[in-house]
C-alpha cells in the first residue's frame, strides 16, 4: 500500500519530531540572544561535542548489535585518571608518581585505549560466551571499573598536567582545536568500520537478527567481543580528551555520560532495538543534545529544570524509536 | 594499606560534623544504592511475570522453558543486586574487599547465567 504525501509528511514529522523541535528551539535562542550565533560559541559547542561524539560512536556500535553499554561513564573516568597519573608535571606538589617522568602524550593515549579495551573484551566475553544480558554485564563492569579506579587513584583528584597534554585541548590546527580533529578522525574511522568492513556488516546482521546471523555463518560471539572492545577503547580516548580539556580529573569524571550518549544515539536515529544506525545518526544526536543544553543555558532555564527537559527529550526520543519498531513489525 | 582506605572512607562518610548522616551516605553511595534498587525491581519483576523478553531481547529464538529461565534470571539479578549492596557497604570499610566482592559476584553470576542458558535457553 503506497502512502499519500500527507501520510509521508506526518510520518516524517513524528519520526523526526525531536530534531525539529530542537531546531526551532535553537533558532529561537539564536534570535533572542545576541551572542548565541557567534564563532566563539560554535567552537565551544564543537569542543564539548568532540568527546561526547567519541563516546556516542562507541555506544552506537553496542546499540546497533542490540545491546547497550552502561559502563561507558566509569570507563571514561578510568581512562581520564590513567592519563592523568601518567602526564603530571615533575614540579607538581601532588604528583601521583613522584619519581616518574611524564610519558609521551600519544603513547599515553594508546595505553589508555589498550587498558580500557581489555575491560571491554571482558564485558564482551560475558555477553557473548556466558549469555549474560548486556544490561547486567555492563552494569557489573561499571562497578568493577569504578572500584579499580578507586584503588588505583586512592580517590585522589588529579591535576598539574604537562603542557603537551593540556595542549591537546588548547592547541589548534587550521584554526580548529585538536579535540575536534580527534573526534573527526574517530568518526571517519568508525564510518569506515561500519560501512566498509565485514565486521561492520556483521554488526548490523547481529542487531537485526542474531539467530539468523549465526545460522548464516556470522561469527556472532567474536564480533560481539570486538564491538565492546572497540567501544571501550573509544571511552578511554574520550576520557583522555576530557582530562586534557578539564585540566584535572577525579574518579567521578564521566559519570552519567553513558546515558547522554545512549540518548544522543537514539535521538539521531540509532535504534535501541538494534540493526539500525549510522555514524551520522550519532553525530546528529550529539549535536542536537549539546545544542539543547546550550540553548537552555542561554534561555536562563534553571539548572535543575534543564535535567527535566533533557529527561523529557530522552523519553520522547525513545518512545518514538519504539513506535518506529512497532510500526515496522 | 587497608587502614589507610578505612580512614579515608570513614572521613568521607563522616564529613565535617563527624557523624555519618543519611545525606552524606547518599552522596557517596547513592548510585550503587540506585543500582541495587533497579536490580531488585527488575529481579522481582522477572520472578513475578516470568517472561524472558526483557532479558533476552528480540529475535533470540524460542526457549526450552521460558518460565524457569525467567525465574532463574530473576534470582540471578537479585543475587547481583545484593552483591551491589554489599559492595556499597564494603566501600566504607575496605575498597579492596569491595572490588574483590563485586568481581566474585560478577564471575559467579556469569557462570550461573551460562548454566541457566544451557539448561532452559534456546
Amino acid at each position: 500500500m503506497t502512502k499519500t504525501k500527507q501520510q509521508k509528511l506526518k510520518d516524517f514529522i513524528i519520526n523526526n519530531g525531536v530534531i525539529i523541535v530542537m531546531f526551532i528551539l535553537v533558532i529561537y535562542t539564536g534570535l533572542t540572544s545576541s551572542n548565541f550565533f557567534t564563532t566563539g560559541n560554535l567552537m565551544n559547542i564543537l569542543m564539548n561535542m568532540s568527546s561526547r561524539l567519541v563516546i556516542a560512536l562507541g555506544i552506537a556500535g553496542c546499540v546497533i548489535t542490540g545491546g547497550c553499554d552502561l559502563s561507558a561513564g566509569r570507563m571514561i573516568g578510568f581512562g581520564a585518571c590513567i592519563a592523568g597519573t601518567l602526564l603530571q608535571r615533575m614540579d607538581y606538589s601532588g604528583k601521583f608518581f613522584p619519581d616518574m617522568e611524564p610519558m609521551n602524550v600519544f603513547l599515553v593515549a594508546l595505553i589508555v585505549m589498550l587498558i580500557c579495551s581489555v575491560f571491554g573484551a571482558i564485558t564482551g566475553f560475558f555477553i557473548a560466551y556466558l549469555s549474560v544480558p548486556p544490561f547486567i554485564s555492563t552494569l557489573a563492569m561499571m562497578e568493577i571499573v569504578y572500584g579499580i579506579n578507586m584503588i588505583y587513584t586512592n580517590a585522589t583528584p588529579l591535576g598539574g598536567y604537562v603542557k603537551e597534554y593540556t595542549n591537546v585541548a588548547g592547541g589548534k590546527f587550521l584554526g580548529i582545536n585538536y579535540l575536534i580533529w580527534i573526534a573527526l578522525i574517530v568518526a571517519a574511522i568508525t564510518w569506515f568500520i561500519f560501512n566498509m568492513t565485514r565486521h561492520g556488516k556483521y554488526m548490523y546482521a547481529i542487531g537485526g537478527n542474531a539467530q539468523a546471523a549465526e545460522v548464516a555463518g556470522v561469527p556472532v560471539k567474536k564480533n560481539l567481543i570486538l564491538v565492546y572492545m572497540k567501544a571501550a577503547a573509544m571511552y578511554g580516548l574520550a576520557g583522555f580528551m576530557l582530562g586534557a580539556k578539564a585540566g584535572g580529573v577525579s574518579v567521578q569524571t564521566g559519570y552519567g555520560y553513558e546515558m547522554e550518549a545512549i540518548a544522543a544515539c537514539t535521538i539521531g536515529g540509532v535504534s535501541v532495538t538494534g540493526g539500525r544506525g549510522k555514524v551520522s545518526s550519532a553525530f546528529i544526536g550529539v549535536a542536537v543534545f549539546e545544542l539543547l543544553k546550550v540553548a537552555l543555558q542561554y534561555l536562563g532555564v534553571d539548572a535543575n529544570a534543564q535535567f527535566i527537559a533533557i529527561g523529557v527529550v530522552i523519553y520522547v526520543a525513545i518512545s518514538l524509536d519504539i513506535r518506529k519498531y512497532v510500526a515496522k513489525k | 594499606m587497608s587502614n589507610r582506605y578505612f580512614t579515608q572512607w570513614q572521613e568521607i562518610a563522616e564529613g565535617d560534623s563527624g557523624k555519618m548522616t543519611p545525606e552524606i551516605i547518599l552522596n557517596q553511595a547513592g548510585i550503587p544504592l540506585l543500582l541495587f534498587a533497579i536490580c531488585m525491581v527488575y529481579g522481582i519483576y522477572l520472578l513475578v511475570v516470568q517472561k524472558a523478553d526483557g532479558i533476552r531481547g528480540k529475535n533470540k529464538g524460542p526457549l526450552k522453558d521460558e518460565k524457569r529461565y525467567a525465574r532463574a534470571g530473576g534470582l540471578l539479578i537479585l543475587f547481583f543486586g545484593i552483591g551491589t549492596l554489599v559492595m556499597t557497604v564494603l566501600f566504607f570499610i575496605n575498597v579492596y574487599a569491595a572490588v574483590a566482592e563485586i568481581i566474585s559476584c560478577t564471575l559467579i553470576m556469569g557462570v550461573l547465567w551460562k548454566k541457566v542458558s544451557d539448561k532452559y535457553g534456546a
